[in-house]
């Protein structure tokens, strides 16, 4: 199959938002690209990473998003265009050489890509990473659609080098998980290499230049207003009725189509913004001077352009009125239906919504769950039991990844959940804080994101904490875009794998041991051992509960057609003590008519359930 | 308005996000304005997925809005049920017989006469079928996603044809599942092309 994202110029084909931008950077020619991964950014890099090598560009998954922009900074300082993508909470973590980075500018084109979650669909928060443009005088940029994403992606190289500034795309779940149409244009050969542009008034944030830096960001800021009346994907279509519409990103999807199902699109006078920070302020008075009646601002999430329009029609003494989060919720992702009530209240006419089915049936929930044969499910388990024999009740920080599913029950050991790397840290300021007793759960890809400057800090102030390390070997969440201990890199180059228990032992942590959760007593009695330590030393101990994703491992053994034994239970010796449904919960066992059984398409074959039953009634399928 | 909207639904790992790139595939390579949704990340399996197919030339939005489908087409009975308000009154409702408990300890599940009954209170045009089976016959169970492709095209739900689907297997599968996932595709068309004339 021909990678289709390296299609001929011309040719239609059905993108997601993520491999449009993808495209869009392949199309201005970038030599370099990072991020961390991150839904719903991911598939930007993982694109890139696809085709690599084919277009002879240096693409990388990086320890987190700061370093990642760090790397994208360096290419830009050497003159050549880069692009880094993150999730907007990553922008968090990036957030202290990005305020450095608005002062300085760009050289080469850089555009950061900050993929926003309106919804929270995956995510801990709902953040609008607007204000971070405003915050560091980085232009924001909001594409409406994938095709529009691929373009504005593209286009953003050009003005970037023309302002010297980096600029943010900021897609939302909505347009980088959005398929879509979209015409390919032509591949622009990269410049590979550059030579770093040595420049001691930009580069060297002494206060010296701070302060001059600082003017010349808010004048870049004041120019390009200036010019972006002229940007084409700012545009104003003139109704022949007397209100206005305002919106931006994808919500101008859903204000189109509101105005089309209330039968008024062609009286509006309709503003599309793409560029939401700074505005284009010469088509924002066109706007002004063409209507009458009210106006509507459509935004996702907070007021930002509704706020500066108030602002501008202030300065400016227009006294039209206008409406935004009035009408409209400032929480959650906005659709054609509460658009189209919000523009019918302000027109004072109705608009019911459509009449629809309601089930009076109660349906049970679904959470995602961790996969049948998933290690964390039986270092869970483990951690639980180990608890209980310990005798200790403990508080149970987690992180994020896959393993804060460990949070729904029957496992219940995450007590909390904040961002990256935290659940140590917070865990840390409990175990000083009160005399619980604390076991931190952490991944792979999370220990090497941000949770080793917590490691460091519980050995140097001697903190007393159990860490264990849901060690699966990826970045399995996302995807299982590989990492620092995974052994190869973003385009499957072979290189070092570094090992979570060398970390840990380097930086000074005197109680380390592996287990592989599979095995279910010894790894129960390793944590056990952990505990104790920690009881007597009051110093922390790390376990690393080492086991492939089971479903990348499940996959792979699809590929290459090998076999999988399934276990079964053994009904006359089961004693439907319910321990394999109620305590440990794999979602290939299931009781029906009250017998336990094992669905022989789910099961993976790990054997943990066969391990944990009392009455050793479950066997390998034939065996 | 000249949209067709369609929802896909089921449990995590069945194959709804293929089945969206499969048919958005087919409508692009057709000229169609075209856009498919979905959402993921938060793990992998197990969870209830819903991908939104909206189609024609006045498509904006990405997302179908409550009571707007003019069908949706469910992997599994639970979940056709959760995503039922989407339905429009005089909607198609398509649904693999299947039913996958939640596993969640000591939760009720609605048995699959309920769920059943549910439907039959519905005054829209009903098609069950038991897309695993057909897909088993066909070569293996995962194919079962492409036998509701099968079953939608029989139900002129897409503006495409047999040889528009199979060309879009061809571009989105890898070469060794071509003949399992167009034999599901056919045996799809003509079980539900049956239950047409019934």
């Amino acid at each position: 199959m021909p990678d289709r994202l390296l299609g001929p110029p011309g040719e239609e084909v059905l993108l997601m938002g993520n491999e449009a931008i993808a495209r869009g950077m392949l199309e201005a020619g970038i030599a370099v690209a990072s991020a961390y991964p991150g839904t719903p950014s991911t598939e930007i890099v993982e694109a890139l990473s696809r085709v690599a090598e084919t277009v002879g560009i240096y693409v990388e998954w990086s320890t987190n998003e700061k370093v990642a922009i760090e790397v994208a900074i360096g290419a830009s300082m050497c003159g050549v265009r880069a692009a880094v993508a993150m999730k907007h909470v990553g922008v968090n973590v990036a957030s202290d050489p990005l305020m450095s980075l608005g002062y300085s500018g760009a050289e080469g084109g850089l555009v950061i890509v900050t993929a926003d979650d309106p919804n929270a669909h995956s995510s801990q928060n709902e953040q609008d990473n607007r204000y971070y443009g405003m915050h560091a005088y980085i232009p924001v940029f909001e594409p409406s659609s994938p095709g529009e994403a691929k373009d504005l992606a593209r286009d953003l190289y050009d003005l970037s080098e023309k302002f010297k500034t980096a600029v943010f795309l900021r897609p939302t779940t909505r347009v980088c998980h959005v398929r879509g149409n979209v015409v390919l244009g032509e591949l622009k050969k990269p410049m590979k290499k550059g030579v770093f542009c040595r420049d001691y008034s930009r580069w060297v944030l002494l206060p010296v230049n701070s302060r001059r830096l600082h003017e010349e960001a808010v004048e870049r800021i004041e120019k390009l207003s200036e010019s972006l009346h002229e940007f084409k994907y700012n545009f104003l279509k003139k109704g022949n009725g007397s209100f206005g519409v305002i919106a931006s990103g994808v919500a101008y999807t859903y204000a189109v189509e509101a105005l089309k199902e209330l039968g008024v699109y062609e009286e509006a006078t309709l503003l599309k913004l793409a560029s939401t920070y700074p505005l284009p302020k010469r088509m924002l008075k066109e706007f002004f001077e063409s209507i009458q009646g009210e106006i509507l601002v459509v935004e996702e999430l907070d007021p930002i352009v509704e706020w500066e329009v108030k602002i501008f029609a202030k300065e400016e003494r227009f006294d039209t009125l206008i409406h935004g989060k009035d009408l409209l919720p400032r929480v959650k992702e906005l659709n054609t239906d509460l658009v189209a009530s919000a523009i019918a209240k302000m027109l004072g006419k109705d608009y019911s919504l459509h009449a629809h089915y309601k089930s009076t049936l109660d349906l049970p929930p679904r959470p995602p769950t961790m996969c049948p044969g998933c290690g964390h499910r039986a270092a869970f388990y483990e951690i639980k039991i180990a608890s209980a024999k310990a005798k200790v009740n403990a508080v149970y920080p987690g992180d994020i990844g896959c393993y804060t599913l460990g949070f729904f029950p029957p496992y219940r050991l995450v007590d909390i959940s904040f961002s990256m790397g935290s659940g140590l840290g917070i865990g840390l300021g409990i175990a000083r804080a009160s005399d619980e007793m604390v076991i931190a759960t952490i991944g792979d890809s999370t220990f090497f994101h941000a949770g080793i400057p917590a490691l460091i800090n519980a050995v140097y102030n001697k903190v007393p904490v159990v860490l264990v390390v849901m060690d699966n070997g990826v970045t399995a969440m996302t995807g299982h875009q590989p990492h620092p201990g995974s052994g190869y890199r973003a385009t499957g180059e072979k290189t070092i794998s570094l090992k979570i228990e060398e970390v840990a032992k380097a930086v000074g942590v005197e109680f380390v041991e592996v287990i592989d959760p599979y095995a279910v007593e010894a790894s129960i009695k390793k944590i056990i051992e952990a505990i104790e330590y920690v009881k007597k030393e009051g110093k922390p101990a790390v376990v690393v509960a080492r086991r492939p994703c089971a479903l990348m491992v499940y996959r792979r053994k699809l590929r290459r057609g090998e076999k999988v034994t399934v276990y079964s239970i053994d009904e006359e010796k089961c004693v439907r003590c319910g321990i394999c449904v109620n305590l440990f919960a794999c979602p290939a066992i299931y009781v029906e008519k009250d017998a336990y059984a094992i669905n022989p398409v789910l099961c993976t074959g790990c054997g943990v359930c066969a391990q944990i039953c009392p009455a050793k009634a479950i066997h390998p399928r034939g065996g | 308005m000249n949209v067709k909207n369609i929802l896909l639904c089921g449990v995590g790992g069945q194959g709804i996000i293929t089945m969206g790139k499969l048919i958005g595939t087919a409508l692009v390579n057709k000229g169609i304005k075209t856009r498919v949704t979905e959402v993921h990340g938060l793990a992998q399996r197990g969870g209830s997925v819903n991908v939104h197919v909206r189609f024609g030339e006045d498509v904006y939005s990405p997302l179908i809005c409550e009571g707007q489908a003019h069908a949706i087409v469910a992997l599994e009975l639970i979940e056709a049920v959760r995503y039922l308000r989407y339905l429009s009154r005089n909607g198609i409702l398509f649904v693999n017989d299947v039913l996958i408990p939640p596993p969640l300890p000591g939760v009720k599940i609605p048995s699959r006469n309920e769920i059943l009954e549910e439907f039959g209170k519905l005054k829209v045009k009903f098609y069950m079928v038991n897309a695993v089976d057909l897909a088993l016959k066909a070569g293996s169970a995962a194919a079962a996603n492409v036998v509701m492709v099968g079953g939608m095209l029989a139900l002129d739900l897409l503006p495409l044809t047999l040889e528009d689907m199979e060309e879009s297997i061809r571009e989105n599968l890898p070469p060794k599942f071509h003949e399992i996932n167009i034999k599901a595709l056919r045996a799809g068309y003509e079980k539900v092309a049956r239950l047409k004339e019934l």
